[in-house]
């Protein structure tokens, strides 16, 4: 087992680096100018994912009411920034959840529900701040425990170690992580993220969402206390999902931030958990 | 390309932001709003033709099919082109945190393909300000509607008030007199000294925190007063009601008289039947067996008819009397008289009865006291005088009975007191011991009418004098009678 934050660094850097159209696919969503025209042409040239996004598209969870029947078409209606998070969904399941882990403690499944609920709460969250960055703190609600799925999929003995400590002790898979000495999963995801050349207002939320109160810049500590609120939502409807053994309290400053209260956040669990009826196409990717 | 124009470039987008932002407040209404959305919008797109939802009210036509993507739009919150038959649509949802409020939707000629990011970015923005000036216009319309809608639940709570019967009149700790309704407010204009009363009884539910009630009696009129503690969001309040209930007590009293009458006359008629069967008895006894009987039983037999007949038209007297008191009718005929004299003459008269009912009977004129003229009716005096001193011999349950009248000067008038040995009135009876028909608890089987004492204090009210039952050990009644000569005081 690797103990060094260098051997830890080589593992990471041996993960492959998303293709061409995923790669590009970021990069053109971070571009005001970009047209649909341009954006279609370039995710078709993967018809494979081109199927699977049509499919998401015209899922129960955006629930249209008519059929989309062309990409063009599928980035008008459902906007460019969601587009391009299918896009990152389909890639993400494909390069890290769509493999057995070796992991006896936590499934890749589990965790792969947990970054979907996480995701979707954000959509209950954003709405109910009335936050209107919806489709970035999707994305970054998707990717936020990124680094668990590396983690566990590096080096399995470790992770079970760390969540047979947090289930002994009953902690959360974060307050478990305090105790050893090894990177922790919101590091790997930083280092990752930055890597793949994805957007501060992704990055930062995923740095930050278990400690909101650190984001230095304004324009992010809205979107930061979203993910938060929204993965302590996803602990809330399957705490075991995220190698939790205890519930994941929200952080006072994110919760002052966004002038919550106890009616408010049970209506976001409420609406998160219809919503999760309905995402059963982000399990069949 | 249809709709060959010319985009707005961002790169003056704060300026454009602020523009727009100042048009959206000076619209007065959430259509010109909208209007103003539209307007905006036409710098990034080629806007055919639009139509809007706000709060379900639908502003130009939209097809069912439209409608239903409308729908869709607002449900996701989400910004989004959608091509229906062979046009582009742009539908913008208009949300607040707080609710839903409906969406935009503009026919475009725009080529779809070459919509940018940033339009629709922008687009989304404008929207989403103009939600929140929406918001703020239906939040404002809804709070002039509740503020109308208490305002008038408030009138009509004071109307409802104010046709009470009930003076309602509510406190507050701080601020005092909150609310009052009409009644009240006629109330105090017509009897203010309730206010006193009203202010002890609002202290005292104030203090303990409960409900207090009372009876009160101002200027001849009764008053029931009822205090509650409320506890409301503003404080403290005491609601006082307050209900005049003289005629209630009027009816009671009247109630009581009625009853009282019943009593009169089950007694009265035992009073006539007992001198009248002794009358009937002897004087058939005298016509039957006059010749056989010797002249000292003859006597005796008479003076029993006599003493009999004397308390028959004594009872009579009383009742004709009585009925001159309940009309109003007692006649007086004033003059100065001197008190001294008539009390000698009373114990005079009355001396031979002490012997005979073996009473301790003594009469106190202070030495000084040589004279004590008052202006009264000297054969009313006598009636009180008789009356006060054989009630002190009738019910003096002492085994050696005294009776003492004294008389005192005062600097306004005399006190005349009839004083016996007996047990004293029990203080809940003094007070009722003047009304008509109310006979003591001792009166037991002594004989009476029960209209004695209402005479004598209607004889002395009309003396311009008081009579009261002192607080002693013993039974003592005082009357007190002005010095001044009231009825020629113009002289």
């Amino acid at each position: 087992m690797a103990s060094t934050l260098a051997d830890v660094l080589k593992e990471i850097d041996s993960i492959p680096v998303p293709n061409f159209v995923v790669t590009k696919v970021i990069e053109l969503a971070s571009k005001p100018d970009v047209s649909a025209a341009e954006l279609t042409s370039i995710i078709e040239k993967d018809p494979n994912l081109t199927v699977r996004i049509m499919k998401l598209a015209n899922s129960a969870y955006y629930g249209l009411p008519q059929k989309i029947t062309n990409l063009s078409h599928a980035i008008m209606i459902l906007g460019f920034k969601t587009l391009r998070n299918l896009v990152i969904g389909v890639y993400t399941h494909d390069a890290f959840f769509s493999f057995k882990l070796e992991t006896t403690k936590v499934s890749s499944e589990d965790l792969w529900w947990h970054l979907v609920s996480t995701a979707i709460a954000t959509e209950s969250v954003s709405n109910a701040t009335g936050f209107i960055n919806k489709e970035e703190a999707f994305l970054a609600g998707m990717l936020h425990d990124i680094g668990k799925v590396i983690l566990a999929k590096l080096f399995p003995k470790y992770v079970d170690a760390l969540i047979t400590l947090a289930s002994a002790r009953s902690l959360t898979y974060e307050q478990a992580e305090k105790e050893m000495e090894f990177p922790d999963h919101v590091f790997v995801a930083k280092y990752l993220l930055e890597k793949w050349k994805f957007p501060e207002i992704i990055r930062i939320p995923v740095e930050f969402h278990h400690n909101p109160g650190g984001v230095q810049d304004e324009s992010f500590k809205d979107i930061t206390a979203i993910v938060h609120a929204s993965d302590v939502i996803s602990s809330i409807l399957n705490q075991k999902a995220a190698g939790n053994y205890t519930l994941p309290i929200m952080k006072k400053e994110a919760w002052t931030y966004l002038k919550l209260n106890g009616t408010t956040f049970l209506d976001m669990i409420k609406s998160t958990r219809e919503s999760m009826k309905k995402s059963d196409s982000f399990f069949r990717i | 390309m249809s709709g060959e124009k010319t985009k707005y470039e961002l790169s003056n987008l704060p300026s454009f932001l602020s523009n727009f932002t100042v048009k959206l407040n000076s619209a007065e209404m959430p259509e010109k709003c909208v209007e103003e959305l539209i307007d905006a919008s036409k710098n990034f797109f080629s806007v055919e033709d639009y139509a809007y939802v706000i709060k379900d009210q639908s502003h130009g036509t939209i097809k069912p099919k439209v409608m239903a993507m409308g729908r869709w739009v607002l449900e996701k919150k989400k910004i989004s082109v959608i091509p229906v038959d062979d046009s582009a649509f742009l539908f913008l949802p208009l949300f607040s945190r707080r609710h839903d409020i409906g969406y935009v939707v503009m026919r475009i000629t725009d080529d779809i393909g070459d919509l940018k990011m940033k339009y629709m970015d922008v687009e989304s923005l404008l929207s989403f300000e103009t939600s929140m000036v929406i918001d703020n216009m239906l939040l404002t319309g809804e709070l002039i509607k509740k503020n109308e809608y208490v305002s008038e639940a408030r009138a009509y709570l004071e109307n409802v008030l104010n046709s009470l019967k009930y003076a309602v009149v509510v406190a507050s700790v701080r601020k005092g007199e909150e609310f009052s309704n009409k009644p009240y407010k006629e109330l105090i204009e017509k009897n203010k000294e309730i206010v006193n009363y009203i202010e002890d009884i609002s202290q005292e539910s104030l203090i303990y925190r409960k409900e207090v009630s009372r009876e009160v009696e101002v200027n001849q009129s009764f008053y029931s007063l009822y205090a509650v503690p409320v506890q409301l969001s503003s404080g403290l309040k005491i609601v006082i009601s307050i209900q005049d209930i003289t005629n209630t007590k009027e009816l009671e009293r009247l109630q009581k008289i009625d009853k009282m009458k019943d009593n009169f006359v089950a007694t009265i008629s035992h009073e006539l039947k007992t001198p009248l069967a002794a009358i009937l008895a002897y004087s058939e006894t005298l016509l039957e067996s006059a010749e056989s009987i010797d002249t000292d039983t003859l006597k005796s037999f008479a003076r029993t008819i006599k003493n009999e007949s004397e308390h028959l038209a004594n009872i009579i007297e009383e009742m004709i009397n009585f009925s001159k008191v309940s009309s109003n009718s007692l006649t007086m005929a004033f003059g100065r008289v001197d008190l001294v004299k008539i009390l000698k003459d009373t114990y005079d008269g009355l001396k031979i009865n002490a012997l005979s009912n073996n009473v301790k009977f003594s009469l106190e004129i202070p030495e000084d006291l040589v004279n004590a003229y008052v202006t009264a009716d000297p054969k009313r005096i006598i009636q009180v005088m008789d009356n006060l001193v054989s009630n002190a011999f009738k019910y003096n349950d002492s085994k050696t009975p005294e009776v003492k009248i004294n008389i005192r000067s005062e600097d306004e008038g005399y006190i005349i007191s009839v004083w016996d040995n007996g047990s004293p009135i029990p203080a809940e009876e003094r007070e009722k011991i003047f009304e008509k028909f109310y006979r003591g608890s001792n009166s037991g089987n002594i004989s009476g009418t029960g209209l004695g004492l209402t005479i004598v204090k209607e004889i002395i009210d009309l003396h311009k004098g008081k009579i009261w039952i002192d607080d002693v050990e013993n039974c003592s009644f005082s009357f007190f009678l002005p010095k001044r000569d009231w009825l020629n005081i113009l002289k």
